[in-house]
């Protein structure tokens, strides 16, 4: 039940999008697998990012996110599961020491955090955000900016959505805390605004906070729930991926609202608008601020001609690149802002010529 | 022409937690990019990350999850209603968190409205903070 029951076998950087001074740095490590069992580990620890990276907002935001792979083996496999919770009393030897029935709740998987932080902090320094896969099929989990989850079916968007909690702040939009027809102490919100920024308390057109995504035609507050003692049982009124203001959110019945009918936030589905958006801008200082264009080859003939036009091109950009660069210096922030742009726009054209054969297909190359 | 941006520097702090009361186990600054700002407005509801000077200024602040686990996020078997939440019976544990590493920054200072499903409504409070001045009360865990 500790460092002495497996090895820390290595390192991966499954996902490379450049130095991790400058990229969000996402780290896999697993627990509970044997050393036989470790090709598993590296299917599962792939099978996440194919989900995340098919997860919209993620899918545009590759270019951000190094993701690496720690490769732990262990002396058996699986996580203990204590009776005490109602598991099978097994109690496997594995390194970062995974348990279900952690503070009473079966489903609670936890695992020893100072050996993991000491693993993070040796194999991936600069690590931002970290996952333990447990190799066991019970349903179980935790949040985190360490978090846990076991392998029961759909592990993948549960672990997405504790991302979203953990690295972008974002609230859980369901409308009850232990279940619906469960709560008496969740019927109606009377507090202040929350400051997260996927739920509200206003669901006024002119002041909400997401208000820039209303379409006119959309009513608001969009749904309305009719019995505050009870979760709002009506379909949407409106086409999926519609945002306004629904209510039902924060683990309230009434009084907050949230973005879209559906959402990760709440039910596990794509991300809604508003937390895209969010997403987005949280990882944004890890994206390559130029990068080079995506492209195909072409003949040399087109190159020729292209090389051409583009060298004159790049010479008008770059008088005008000199320009920019002087009123930047007398002060002009302006200019500054838009002298950078154009540098990029510029290192783009160059990159164009010198990959005009060949192309390009990697969205993530920094120039 | 690399184009990267300016290389920054992040504060990895390693707390270990019984209630609020909080318990620095290891800091480290690392380069890399910290999570960026957001702004905070006043008698807001919820959990942020203040970073303050020693003027008592902000200077960093942030909306987060609150690291200390009062609750767990739990599968529940329904399938139109995934995901439920239940109170831990003991409030315990160890965390990280990222921020940035500025040199005025004196204190880390948790906002958070009160604990429990109900009372999560009230307007955020001062409920724990950690003296960045200060050598973590372990020796850091070993690499």
């Amino acid at each position: 039940m500790s460092t002495a029951d497996g090895t820390v076998v290595g390192t991966t950087k499954i996902v490379d999008r450049g130095p991790p001074a400058s990229r969000f740095n996402l780290v896999l490590l697993s627990d509970g697998y044997r050393q036989t069992e470790l090709g598993q580990f590296a299917a599962d620890a792939q099978q996440f990012v194919n989900t995340l990276f098919a997860t919209a907002p993620f899918d545009g935001l590759q270019c951000a996110i190094n993701v690496y792979r720690i490769d732990v083996s262990s002396t058996d496999s699986g996580a203990d599961d204590p009776t005490a919770c109602g598991g099978t009393g097994a109690a496997p030897a594995t390194y970062f020491d995974a348990s279900f029935c952690n503070a009473g709740i079966q489903r609670l998987l936890l695992v020893n955090t100072t050996t993991v932080v000491n693993v993070l902090n040796a194999e991936v320094p600069q690590w931002h955000q970290a996952l333990v896969i447990v190799n066991s099929p019970i349903w179980g989990g935790a949040g985190g900016t360490i978090g846990t989850t076991s392998k029961a079916t759909g592990w993948e968007g549960i672990a997405i959505h504790e991302m979203g909690h953990s690295a972008f702040g974002l609230a859980d939009e369901y409308e009850y805390w232990a279940g619906c027809g469960v709560d008496t102490t969740q019927n109606t919100y009377t507090g202040p605004e929350p400051t997260q920024p996927n739920i509200t308390a206003d669901s006024n057109r002119a002041t909400i906070k997401w208000g820039d995504l209303v379409a006119a035609s959309t009513p608001m507050p969009t749904t309305s729930n009719a019995d505050c003692t009870q979760c709002d049982p009506q379909p949407s009124p409106v086409p999926a991926g519609t945002v306004g203001a629904f209510e039902g959110a924060g683990y309230f019945h009434c009084g907050l609202f949230r973005p879209e009918f559906n959402c990760m936030m709440r039910n596990l589905t794509g991300f809604c608008a508003v937390c895209r958006r969010h997403i987005t801008q949280t990882l944004t200082p890890y994206l390559p601020r130029c990068t080079a264009p995506v492209f195909a080859g072409s003949s040399p003939l087109v190159c020729l001609f292209r090389t051409i036009v583009l060298l004159v091109v790049i010479a008008l950009l770059g008088a005008l690149l000199l320009l920019l660069r002087l009123l930047c210096l007398l002060g002009a922030e302006t200019a500054c802002r838009q002298a950078e742009s154009l540098a990029c726009q510029i290192a783009q054209l160059r990159f164009r010529i010198r990959n005009c054969r060949s192309g390009n297909a990697d969205p993530c190359v920094p120039l | 022409m690399a184009r990267e941006r300016e290389p920054q520097r992040t504060l990895r702090l390693f707390v270990a937690y019984r209630g609020t009361d909080l318990r620095l186990l290891d800091r480290r600054s690392v380069e890399m990019i910290p999570p960026p700002a957001d702004s905070v407005e006043e008698q807001r509801a919820g959990f942020w990350l203040e970073l303050r000077d020693a003027k008592g200024q902000t200077v960093y602040s942030r909306v987060t999850q609150n690291p200390i686990r009062f609750s767990a996020e739990l599968l529940t078997d329904d399938r139109e209603r995934p995901l439920a939440r239940a109170e831990l019976e003991e409030v315990k544990g160890e965390f990280v968190l990222h921020v940035p590493d500025l040199p005025e920054a004196q204190v880390l200072v948790f906002m958070s409205s009160p604990a429990g499903p109900a009372a999560l409504g009230e307007t955020a409070s001062e409920v724990a903070r950690l003296d960045l001045t200060q050598p973590p009360r372990e020796e850091p865990t070993p690499e």
